[in-house]
């Protein structure tokens, strides 16, 4: 059957009344449904076809406006006149691919610019990531999501190195329980059971894995999985061990990469928001944003949640993207001895939309859990309620019994821009061809980054943008400074010549005055920016000591009155006035 | 070598430093912030000392007695002093700081910490909804309005009817916020009479019992709280909620003592307390390490945390003479029914005259009788007027009821 | 005439909720016991309250120093009181106890200064 041919199919056996066009390979529905969950499940469906490039999904199935677009309509009629600047590349959206693509160009005779819409960088879903670095085992074998994620893997150490972030392979372990086919136990009765997933499944997983590319998988049954890991459950039949699994600071990798790009003359436009585009003859020339127009050359869509509004902005709407929410708790950097790898119980079948999360360290010492997995209708949606956090603790304490799993700190959540074709779309648009998408990069983008950044260029470099090594590229970043991490004498000597490097105002994660200071440096002008950078604030009390402290400095540093210290928007401004009405 | 490092310069470490440093010892002071007088300083309102001084004093005056004092010793006083690790050696023990002047080991043979508490925040008593600037624990607010002259916002809802929570809200009406409003989950306010009558009730400030906050509403500042009702358990009642618009939130839903790093020293904690358990002389399960204040329980009066500071001076006195009369095996002392918690709860020592122990009632009951219990028989009786689960109390417990018993129980009647 | 008030009894963890009417004569209701009846009384006829607050400080630590009533004053004084430190300013160095404000807002009692504040950059 071909495409059309499939598609009609769905939407007959759909009870509602669906349209649809297929143009290149992409589907464009119309139609109303009565809930979004249909609206997903449609689109899910469609999107599951293979050959299918990708689908926009205009089924209403609501009656009231998209509150949205509508603001963005507005909004478009604040773009600014004034010229910003003429650049060989626009890049939009500042988060890790972004970011990634901008220190990838820097390395070539290029004017590059970046237009990113938040007062920081990684500010969207890149910001509530858990931070894994998957080997690749997941996703199917024809997908880019395959192929980007197994080589970003392995560009991850040498990157760690040029750009002084930390990244551990620590390994993961894909467990193997009596929950795992719980579903299909019938069909294997008796010892029957356990002697598959002794023998049988490991042996599937690791297949699987080689397939993808993986090398050095082991199986490991019974007592060999508490040897690498002495907490999990008694009953656990097997594991499969990936050992090129490896975990980051999400953030702090992006902030590097914004910091290198910068170094390496890529400009960054922060709080700046793309709002329309002026074409001649089918390709952008200029890029308008509410702070002023970029000419431009090429342009790259990493606009991620909203990366199929940019496209519909640039008239040619290719795909939609259907926000797919995940919940994340974090725990104390005090239970650190308890989790040594990535942890993910195996169930089959899985749960469609995602891998289903697990138990990850994290580079700093603290444990994550999570993420869940929730189709939602807003893509600001990080709302996370008890419900959830019930939820994240009933389902990973299956594989870690004796965690005290009450010992959180911090739940929150992010939006992953999740395409129905469920892979990443990264191609030159279809319309407009000075246009590159690198759009709906769901997880494991932040494990791909590095290898989507390299990809994005070799596309570039066949819609003809000419490529020249930049000599004077250097790849090199220093990282700050941390009491934490410094030893007594290299301490003793930075007091010596600063003695704000004494004056710890973050006691749970002991950050000092100085790296404050240091980070104000570094572009950080909000509470927020600074706790990304220094993680004063993000220790176990979670600001009630340090908050006012921090702001006292960010107040004295950037000359502001200390009530007008932001957490991170402008919007967010902390405080209110001065006792009484009186004069500051 | 020093003979006792006290670190934390609140009224009971000082209060510790002092008495201690009066016995010949040598003693000094270690204080993470620029000053003394630790959560005092901000509490400017008064009631504080009238147990110990029969006075009203606000809370700098209720420090300042005892920084005057310790001014007058000889003890040194390390301000901005972060105590990075405490190793301990086979007979002292080895402290590495970090100061603007530089970073410094000091040996001690004992160490009292008298480092106070923290706020419980949002998270810990899982708030819903999002993030947004605007979410504050009362402590950060009192800092905020009384050393700063700063409001957190123009019409705050502060969860939470203790005294913290009480004493806040007075301090944003007298100070000029537009609008206050007050929820709690308890039938009624939580906090002392006093404070419910003259923060509250004096201005008419609304408030509701059997209410909690579900959830946050905003992304970027506060925008609203969704209310819910909740019954005698605190369970939300489904159906009740309802949108309160406001632009701050403002916490007062408990304070934890601060143990994690005592915890880390191999000190065992009490789950109910969430501070070390301590003998009666406020030893931890670690020889030589001691801890007073507010570390070891939530005291409502600084008169009480005070007043473990002065009986620690006993225990390192002892300690350090290696004056070693303790039991073999301490007996325990241990809530039983319709009570929280206890401290101590250990006794360790034979000698002595009577143990101060305070206790948290889990009821509340009128002509309460408090018994203590060994083997399922009653060994003693106590009469209180009134119980309250808000309102620690104290009972004097003759040290030779403890002779020959394993372990007491303290319940109500 | 007689007028109605309801007050916390303040003189245990009890706090039972007197009522107060308030006429030729103080009748009291609802007190438990003679501690409260004492109070009532006391309430009913002159219930007096310390005022804290700050006032701008300049040049020292922090921006305000804290005050309060030296003793009691009326209650329906209270936010005439406030509203007569409105714009109050001091200069470290400061003591303890010094006299911010004389006889505030006439009610003979004055305003003092709870702690000391040195000068500091
Ligand atoms: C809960 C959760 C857990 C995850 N865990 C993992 C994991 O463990 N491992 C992994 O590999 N991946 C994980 N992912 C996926 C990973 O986070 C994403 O794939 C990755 O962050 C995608 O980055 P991005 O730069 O494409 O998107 P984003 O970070 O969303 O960046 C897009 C940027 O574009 C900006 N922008 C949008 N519109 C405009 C405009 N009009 N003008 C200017 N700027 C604009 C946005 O503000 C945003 O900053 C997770 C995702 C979530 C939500
Ligand atoms: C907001 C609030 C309002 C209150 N209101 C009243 C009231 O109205 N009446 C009343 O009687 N009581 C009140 N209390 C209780 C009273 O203040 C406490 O009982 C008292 O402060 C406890 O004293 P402490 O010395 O144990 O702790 P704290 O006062 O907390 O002192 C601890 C000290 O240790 C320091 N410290 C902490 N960690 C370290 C470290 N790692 N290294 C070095 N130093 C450290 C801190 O900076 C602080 O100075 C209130 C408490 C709070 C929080
Ligand atoms: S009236 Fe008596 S019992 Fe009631 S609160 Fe006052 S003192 Fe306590």
């Amino acid at each position: 059957m071909r495409i059309p041919q499939k598609v009609k199919k769905i939407t007959d056996e759909s009870k509602y009344n669906i349209s649809f066009v297929v143009e290149e390979d992409i589907v464009f529905l119309k139609g109303k449904v009565e809930t979004y969950e249909d609206w997903v499940d449609i689109g899910l469906k469609i999107g599951g076809i293979k050959g299918v490039n990708g689908v926009v999904n205009d089924i209403v199935w609501d009656e009231r406006k998209d509150k949205a677009s509508e603001d963005r309509k507005k909004r478009s009629k604040r773009s600014k006149k004034e010229n910003l600047g003429e650049y060989d590349i626009v890049i939009i959206g500042g988060g890790i691919i972004g970011c990634s693509i901008a220190r990838e160009l820097s390395k070539y005779e290029l004017d590059v610019a970046l237009a990113e819409k938040e007062p920081d960088v990684s500010l969207g879903q890149t910001r509530a990531n858990n931070g894994m670095v998957h080997p690749g085992i997941a996703p199917s074998k024809d997908t880019l999501k395959r192929r980007l994620n197994v080589r970003g893997n392995a560009m991850y150490g040498e990157l760690s190195q040029e750009l002084d972030v930390p990244f551990k392979r620590v390994g993961s372990l894909i467990l193997i329980t009596p929950r795992t086919m719980e579903k299909y136990r019938k069909y294997l009765p008796g010892p029957l059971y356990r002697f598959f997933l002794k023998h049988v499944l490991p042996w599937f997983v690791k297949r699987r894995g080689e397939m993808n590319g993986l090398e050095g998988i082991e199986i490991l049954k019974g007592e060999e999985v508490f040897q690498e890991e002495s907490g999990i459950v008694d009953d656990v039949i097997s594991a499969v061990k990936i050992p090129s699994t490896g975990i980051v600071d999400p953030y702090e990798w992006t902030i590097a990469m914004y910091e290198n790009a910068k170094k390496n003359d890529v400009d960054f436009y922060l709080n700046t928001e793309v709002l329309a585009f002026d074409k001649e003859r089918g390709l952008i020339k200029r890029v308008f944003t509410d702070r002023g127009v970029l000419k431009c050359g090429h342009v790259i869509n990493a606009a991620g949640l909203y990366s199929d509004v940019i496209a519909e902005m640039a008239g040619t709407k290719e795909f939609t993207i259907h926000p797919r929410k995940g919940v994340e708790l974090l725990f104390n950097k005090r239970l650190e001895d308890r989790v040594h790898h990535c942890l993910a119980e195996l169930k089959i079948p899985s749960h469609p939309t995602s891998k289903g999360g697990g138990i990850n360290p994290t580079v700093h010492g603290n444990i994550i859990w999570g993420p869940t997995a929730e189709e939602v209708e807003s893509k600001s949606e990080t709302s996370v309620d008890k419900e959830e956090i019930h939820e994240i603790m009933q389902k990973y304490s299956t594989i870690l019994p004796q965690f005290p799993e009450s010992e959180f700190i911090r739940y929150f959540a992010g939006v992953r821009a999740a395409s129905f074709t469920e892979d990443f779309i990264i191609r030159p648009a279809k319309k407009v061809k000075n246009l590159l998408h690198v759009a709906a990069i769901q997880s494991p983008g932040l494990a791909s980054a590095p290898a989507i950044a390299e990809y994005s260029v070799e596309l570039l470099k066949d819609m003809g943008v000419d490529l020249r090594r930049d000599e004077s590229f250097d790849g090199e970043r220093k990282s700050m400074d941390r009491v934490s991490e410094m030893s007594e004498d290299e301490l003793k000597r930075r007091i010596e010549e600063d003695p704000s490097w004494g004056n710890i105002v973050c006691t749970c994660e002991m950050v000092s005055e100085a790296e404050i200071v240091e980070a104000i440096e570094r572009d950080a002008e909000s509470f927020d920016a600074i706790k990304r950078r220094t993680r004063a604030g993000m220790g176990e009390c979670q600001e009630s000591y340090c908050l006012l402290r921090i702001a006292e400095v960010i107040s004295r540093e950037l000359d502001m009155p200390l009530n007008q210290v932001k957490k991170e928007w402008k919007e967010s401004q902390f405080f209110d006035g001065i006792v009484r009405g009186e004069e500051p | 070598m020093k003979d006792v490092v006290v670190i934390g310069g609140g009224p009971s470490g000082l209060a510790a430093a002092s008495s201690i440093a009066e016995k010949g010892y040598k003693v000094v002071i270690l204080e993470r912030d620029d000053e003394l007088g630790g959560l005092l300083q901000q509490c400017i309102h008064d009631g504080f000392g009238t147990i110990l001084f029969d006075e009203s004093l606000s809370g700098p005056e209720f420090a300042d007695r005892f920084i005057e004092k310790v001014m007058r010793s000889d003890v040194p006083i390390e301000l901005e002093t972060y105590v990075k690790s405490v190793d301990k050696k086979d007979d002292h023990f080895e402290l590495l700081t970090v100061t603007p002047e530089g970073v410094h080991k000091i040996k001690s043979r004992s160490i009292v910490y008298a480092i106070g508490c923290r706020e419980k925040n949002r998270f810990e008593i899982k708030i819903g909804g999002t993030r947004p600037a605007g979410v504050y624990t009362a402590g950060t607010v009192q800092r905020l309005v009384n050393l700063y002259g700063v409001l957190p916002g123009k019409n705050p809802v502060i969860v939470g009817g203790g005294d913290v929570g009480l004493i806040v809200a007075r301090h944003l009406y007298l100070e000029g916020v537009d609008s206050l409003f007050m929820v709690y989950p308890e039938d009624f306010f939580s906090g002392l009479p006093r404070n419910a009558q003259q923060c509250i009730l004096d201005f008419d400030i609304p408030y509701r019992n059997r209410t909690t906050v579900k959830r946050i509403l905003g992304d970027k500042k506060v925008e609203g709280v969704e209310l819910v009702e909740v019954d005698e358990e605190w369970e939300m009642i489904p159906g009740t909620e309802e949108i309160y618009e406001c632009d701050s939130l403002i916490l007062s839903v408990g304070l934890i003592p601060y143990s994690e790093k005592i915890e880390d020293l191999g000190a065992e904690i009490d789950e109910e307390t969430k501070g070390p358990v301590v003998n009666e002389y406020y030893g931890t399960t670690v020889d030589g390490v001691f801890s007073v204040g507010n570390l070891v329980q939530i005291f409502d009066y600084v008169d009480d945390a005070v007043k473990t500071a002065y009986i620690v001076a006993e225990g390192v006195d002892k300690f350090l003479k290696g004056i070693d009369v303790k039991r073999k095996k301490p007996i325990k002392l241990v809530p039983g029914d319709k009570i929280d918690t206890v401290t101590p709860q250990r006794i360790f020592y034979e000698e002595g005259e009577e143990v101060t122990v305070f206790f948290r009632p889990g009821v509340e009951k009128e002509n309460a009788v408090v018994c203590l219990v060994n083997l399922g028989n009653v060994i003693k009786t106590y009469r209180k007027r009134y119980l309250r689960p808000s309102t620690l109390e104290e009972i004097k417990v003759p040290k030779d009821l403890f002779n020959g018993k394993k372990e007491v129980t303290i319940r109500v009647r | 005439m007689s007028d109605r008030k309801e007050v916390l009894c303040i003189r245990c963890p009890k706090g039972c909720r007197l009522k107060l009417k308030i006429g030729d004569k103080v009748v009291v209701e609802g007190q438990e016991c003679k501690l409260g009846e004492e109070y009532g009384r006391k309430e009913a006829s002159s219930p007096q309250r310390v005022v804290p607050s700050t006032v701008k400080i300049i040049g020292a630590r922090y921006p305000r120093l804290p005050v309060r009533s030296e003793k009691g004053v009326p209650m329906n004084k209270v936010e005439e009181v406030i509203d007569e430190l409105k714009g109050v300013e001091v200069i470290a160095p400061m003591k303890k106890g010094a006299v911010i404000v004389e006889n505030v807002a006439d009610t003979s009692v004055d305003i003092i200064a709870e702690r000391g504040m040195e000068v500091q950059e």
